[in-house]
């Protein structure tokens, strides 16, 4: 029997449970292996409250590994009395979306809101006033999700451009490759121009209304004559990134949340270009 | 197998990162510097952000070795090490093609 798993998050309605398959009951163990950075915090989750709580993990005394019960909640591991907590900033991502089949797409929308909104949390110190995300009006915009790029299958082979475009493809995608116009010089218009050919469409802000199958919000920025970057706006309104072979986050280089890249820390990529709409019928490679 | 190396500079986003490969002699000399004695520490957390974000040294000889040199200490995959007065770090920015030292002057360190 693999692990089951239980959300946390209704008060009334029984919470939804769900078996991971074997496959994913092997990459829990890995992931659980993996995380070895101790804490001293306790997930508030265990102690019950309203609205999402986190996840419980169980295994029964006939696993291949033995019984076993967890609490996963504001980015740490509850092991019990017995062991210390272990920190892992996306494992309740993941978990997610493993019972993708078991949680009504609004429930799962809200729990994606709530564990972005943690794991931006801790950016937040030193800001002036709490970040707050501006609104997003596309229906397609995706869900924070960083435990789908930061694994070590996807994490090294896909750039900040596959990640704008929600796309996994492996190739550290290039704007207009796919269609033969890979930009020859770094500076805004050559990119621009192949990302155009990729099927992605200039705006001039991120205010308009996109309906289902209308795409979302992405944005360019340039190290003149070095590099290029990606930024998109996540469906709870904040942008997020993902820096070339580096991990998905939604934090800027000053560590804080991202309400517009236009103004947000970009380190050495000092030019804003523009805004686009991509959608899932661009073809990047 | 003679042993090689290849140096990453993990800088860009977009783009591959720009790399080059050592020579011979310069793949010894940064073997003798990795294997002498050093100081073990915890693994620094994960490089990231945008700009510079380290040197990423592979050795291939049958095998493949990847470390990553960066601020004074080199996550070798098991743990780190101290890079006691920065000499990778120095090693490897004397190694670097004289072209890519000067496009990313404002990014390495000094």
């Amino acid at each position: 029997m693999t692990s089951t798993v239980t959300l946390h998050v209704f008060s009334g309605l029984p919470n939804p449970t769900w078996q991971l398959t074997p496959q994913q009951d092997d990459e829990l163990s890995q992931r659980l292996a993996a995380a070895d950075a101790i804490t001293s915090t306790r997930p508030s989750g265990v102690l019950g409250g309203l609205g999402y709580r986190g996840f419980s993990i169980s295994r029964a005394a006939d696993h291949a590994q033995g019984p076993m019960t967890l609490h996963v909640h504001e980015g740490v591991i509850d092991r019990g009395f017995l062991q210390p907590n272990v920190t892992d900033p996306v494992l309740e991502t993941w978990l997610a979306g493993t019972g993708a089949n078991a949680v009504h797409p609004d429930v799962q929308s809200f729990v994606a809101s709530r564990i972005a909104l943690k794991a931006s949390e801790p950016f937040t110190h030193g800001l002036a006033a709490p970040a707050h995300c501006p609104q997003n009006h596309a229906h397609d915009a995706p869900p924070y999700q960083p435990g789908k790029w930061n694994i070590p299958t996807v994490q090294p082979y896909n750039n900040c451009y596959n990640y704008a475009n929600d796309h996994i493809t492996n190739t550290f995608a290039q704007p207009g490759r796919a269609h033969g116009k890979q930009a020859q010089q770094m500076a805004c218009g050559p990119v621009e121009t192949g990302a155009i050919a990729d099927g992605l469409k200039p705006v001039a802000n991120f205010h308009a209304p996109l309906a289902a199958g209308h795409g979302w919000y992405v944005a360019l920025v340039i190290w003149p004559n070095v590099d290029y970057h990606w930024y998109r706006q996540d469906n709870v309104g904040c942008w997020s990134h993902k820096p070339g072979s580096t991990a998905a986050r939604n934090w800027d280089n000053a560590n804080h949340p991202i309400a517009d890249p236009k103004t947000c820390n970009r380190g050495p990529y000092t030019v804003f270009c523009t805004y686009m709409v991509t959608t899932r019928h661009v073809v990047i490679r | 197998v003679e042993k090689k190396a290849r140096i990453e500079i993990d800088v860009f986003s977009g783009r591959p990162n720009p790399a080059w490969d050592l020579g011979p002699e310069q793949v010894r000399a940064l073997a003798q510097l990795i294997q002498t004695p050093h100081e073990r520490i915890a693994a620094p957390p994960a490089a990231d952000g945008l700009g510079f974000r380290g040197f990423v040294v592979t050795f291939h000889n049958g095998d493949v070795e990847r470390l990553r040199v960066m601020g004074g200490i080199v996550d070798d995959g098991h743990g780190a090490f101290r890079d006691a007065d920065r000499r990778i770090e120095a090693f490897i920015l004397t190694a670097m093609p004289a072209d890519l030292r000067q496009q990313f002057s404002d990014v390495l360190p000094h």
